[in-house]
């Protein structure tokens, strides 16, 4: 006879065991040869059930050679440059979440007077269009856009703006990246459109987003910040607002802070728990990330400018065979995944922990 | 909990037998076949077609079906290796057909394509080149297509302009070009409407006499001045000539891409004078009514020339219906497959006698289409030539560097001299590297170099060299040309 315990124990492994196989089929065994096999020499068109060439252990010749690859180094650039927008995007982020912390509902004069405002500009640029005296067509539709959410939010509350803000997260990516590649449109796209009259003023070009070699990066960066901001990280960021007892907001104020010194002294340090956790969370997904985003857009180019080191493996892995030497690209991100998460916690943790 | 558990246990058991019960092999009861194709309408009816010529000729019985979600070759290559790759595999070049290959995905077909009738000698001389990877015949095309400037001749008269001639040489493209562009877009605006979509680099370099490759194809040439000139010229013509759009014009035009891209509708909409395409840009060019056409070749500097591909079905070497397979190769080059591809303009029909129907070049619904027809059949035949393909680089590979460095030149990274440079060290590091990794490429590659050497040195001598010797099938053609070869 086994004893009650013993069953309880049989019974919630059975419960498990799905789960647990198929991580150790679908997850550790992959990543486990993936290590194995960035030491070897295998390539799709040498090792396959149709070649019989022998998989042999090369050591650390793919490592070697990446590191003497100049794509190598050129990818992990334009991975790294790419990156230069996490500040940014936790700071976007942080701010989204503050404003959406605000409750906007109510009856008060002020509200009153912005719904007010917003349907008289509404009306206005309907009757401006009505009569095609819109000197700037884009600036109707963005001034027009810009009054149908203010009006939304005053009925709807913050709601409608956390809904509106967290769009970019559940639409599909790709859908995105055809949108921004219209938006992106040298000469006709809304945003050279808007930019027009500065840079006609300044005397200065359009920039040609996607298809010149020096602005395709900061194009995909811009776009992936806009997209930061109304992701996870501003929930939590909105999780951690709620977080921060007000009492020590109403004794700040007692104290006589002002607005900037109770969100610097009060908030912030509040926050860091939340902040740190951002913070490696986006450098693990920027080493990592970039690939869906550049093969849609860009196809890697123009001539590799948004080829980041994702991409790297998918070409040395799916278009050459080269599945060692992808493994190896894999695990050198891993590594430096793996260095700056360290160095993140030895000297992030150090400023939640105060 | 555990009733729900065991009942899910039950559930998930019973649709998994239930889904391998409907498994078409279960419930077929002949042999059934995949073919890895793309989502083009016209496979259906090629695919009922197949099943009536089977029968018509007494041959095994076998249901072929789609499978059209599976095209792309990544997938193709990690199925195969996988095991579980599609009986027919459709490949829409002969790079492409060399990367399966390359993988060992391919079944020799040599000797059944002679018993079967579906030899290269069943096809047009150029594309053999592409079927057939070291002597040994690895497909059969489903179609060929070569690439012809299409022209809207409505644009031309639009602008006031005669159309071009049938064949030109880079100074008439270059001055018909400036006075199309001249009179189709007023002056001191952004250009919008184009005497062409794009030119293709490879027809330019070897009609300068240079292909990618050297004779032998163990070295890449594109660090040679004949590559700087042609990129020199595509610069001239799109940056400060106009006539070909840059990038950036092209990312501007508010179009989506439909069937054969963007160029067709651009095309349609007079924004195009003239785009680049084979013959089966009809099936789109169809959809918008009776256009003006003409056909007219690529611009040439001292050898015309034009590039022949092929989408070509092969045998997927893992298939368990090997035998029942080569049957569908067979009923690519019959008469009513070829009859089909005719009539759907699907580029050109695999057998060329096809070509000299009046179905082909007359059909009685496009009386528009007059006199194009023929244009592709013949340009084939006298100015075709199959891709050069290195054995010792994957044909993708050596692509994507030349397109790179193409970028880099085009969008101001580095000059034409640079850019020709780079392709050729980057490709020819691929071509060591894929030496260093896989020893068996040596000995061939060595005997190549040597035979390379013995090409150069007859060269200077002013000798002739034996054919047989160039493995590059430009330079066999070239060679030809310049009187420089012997049988």
């Amino acid at each position: 006879m086994h004893s009650k315990p013993h069953r309880q124990l049989r019974l919630g492994l059975a419960f498990l065991a799905p789960n647990i196989l198929g991580f150790l089929i679908f997850t550790i065994v992959p990543v486990a040869l993936s290590f194995a096999l960035a030491f070897t020499n295998w390539d799709l068109r040498l090792h396959n059930r149709f070649q019989n060439e022998p998989l042999r252990f090369i050591g650390l010749d793919h490592f070697v050679q990446l590191t003497t690859h100049p794509d190598f180094w050129r990818f992990l650039g334009n991975t790294l440059f790419l990156m230069m927008g996490i500040p940014l995007a936790i700071a976007g982020s942080l701010i989204a979440a503050i404003l959406l912390s605000q409750d906007l509902r109510g009856g008060n004069r002020k509200v009153f007077g912005a719904l007010v405002g917003g349907a008289v500009l509404l009306a206005s640029v309907v009757m401006l269009t009505v009569v095609g005296a819109g000197g700037s067509a884009m600036l109707i539709v963005m001034s027009g856009l810009a009054c149908g959410i203010l009006l939304l939010g005053v009925l709807g509350g913050t709601t409608v703006y956390r809904t509106l803000f967290y769009v970019p997260h559940f639409t599909s990516g790709v859908a995105i990246f055809i949108l921004w590649k219209k938006l992106y449109s040298p000469h006709t796209g809304p945003i050279n459109a808007a930019l027009a009259p500065l840079l006609d003023a300044l005397g200065l070009q359009p920039p040609e987003w996607l298809t010149q070699y020096h602005w395709a990066k900061p194009a995909l960066m811009i776009m992936s910040l806009w997209a930061a901001i109304g992701s996870n990280n501003m929930l939590l960021y909105l999780a951690g607002l709620s977080n921060v007892s007000p009492e020590l907001h109403e004794a700040a104020e007692i104290d006589g802070a002002s607005a900037w010194q109770k969100f610097w002294n009060v908030t912030w340090p509040q926050l860091a728990p939340v902040t740190f956790y951002i913070v490696v969370i986006s450098v693990i997904g920027g080493l990592q990330g970039g690939f869906e985003m550049a093969r849609a857009m860009t196809q890697g180019g123009p001539a590799g400018a948004t080829t980041t080191l994702s991409y790297f493996i998918y070409t040395e892995g799916f278009e050459t065979g080269r599945l060692g030497s992808a493994s190896a690209i894999a695990w050198m991100m891993f590594l430096m995944v793996f260095v700056v998460t360290l160095g993140n916690w030895k000297f992030g943790s150090r400023y939640v922990n105060d | 909990m555990k009733i729900v558990f065991v009942g899910c246990l039950i559930l998930l058991t019973a649709a998994s037998v239930l889904t391998h019960l409907l498994e078409p092999d279960l419930r077929s009861d002949a042999p059934v076949l995949y073919w890895v194709t793309d989502a083009n309408p016209a496979r259906s009816e090629q695919v009922a077609t197949f099943h009536r010529w089977l029968r018509s000729n007494g041959h095994p019985r076998m249901q072929l079906r789609l499978d059209t979600a599976n095209n792309a070759v990544t997938k193709k290559i990690i199925q195969g290796v996988s095991g579980v790759g599609g009986d027919v595999m459709d490949s829409f070049s002969g790079g492409a057909l060399r990367q399966l290959h390359a993988v060992g995905l391919l079944a020799d077909v040599t000797a059944s394509a002679r018993a079967l009738g579906f030899d290269p000698g069943h096809t047009y001389a150029p594309v053999a080149s592409e079927i057939t990877i070291a002597d040994c015949q690895y497909a059969f095309p489903c179609n060929v297509y070569t690439a012809l400037f299409w022209v809207n001749k409505a644009t031309f008269a639009k602008h006031g302009l005669p159309g071009p001639p049938r064949r030109w040489d880079f100074e008439t493209f270059e001055r018909v070009g400036k006075q199309f562009v001249a009179a189709a877009n007023p002056s001191g605006k952004r250009p919008t409407v184009f005497f062409a979509a794009g030119l293709d680099r490879d027809i330019m370099r070897r009609s300068l006499g240079l292909s990618v490759f050297n004779e032998t194809l163990t070295r890449c040439t594109l660090d040679d001045p004949r590559n700087v000139r042609a990129l020199a010229l595509i610069h001239k013509w799109t940056c400060a000539d106009r006539i070909l759009p840059t990038a950036s014009d092209v990312a501007s035009f508010a179009t989506e891409t439909g069937y054969g891209g963007s160029n067709l509708q651009l095309f349609n909409s007079g924004n195009y004078a003239m785009f680049l395409s084979g013959r089966y840009a009809l099936i789109q060019l169809r959809q918008f009514g009776a256009l003006d056409l003409a056909v007219v070749e690529h611009p040439y500097g001292e050898f015309p020339n034009t590039r022949v591909d092929t989408r070509c079905a092969a045998i997927y070497a893992g298939s368990k219906h090997r035998e029942l397979a080569r049957y569908f190769l067979a009923y690519l080059a019959s008469e009513e497959y070829n009859l089909h591809i005719v009539e759907d303009a699907d580029a050109l029909p695999p057998n060329p006698i096809y070509t000299r129907t009046e179905a082909f070049l007359r059909p009685a619904k496009y009386p528009n289409e007059w006199g194009c027809h023929e244009v592709f059949a013949d340009a084939v035949q006298t100015i075709g030539i199959g891709r050069s393909h290195s054995p010792f680089v994957l044909p993708s590979t050596a692509e994507r560097i030349e397109r790179e460095t193409f970028d880099g030149f085009i969008s101001g990274l580095y000059p034409a001299e640079q850019a020709a440079r780079l392709a050729a060290d980057r490709i020819n590091e691929e071509i060591q590297r894929a030496l260093k990794e896989n020893p068996r490429l040596r000995p061939r590659y060595d005997q190549l170099v040597v035979r390379q050497r013995q090409i150069e040195q007859l060269r200077a001598e002013g000798r002739r060299v034996p054919l047989a010797w160039i493995a590059n099938p430009f330079h066999r053609r070239y060679y030809e040309f310049k009187n420089w070869g012997e049988k």
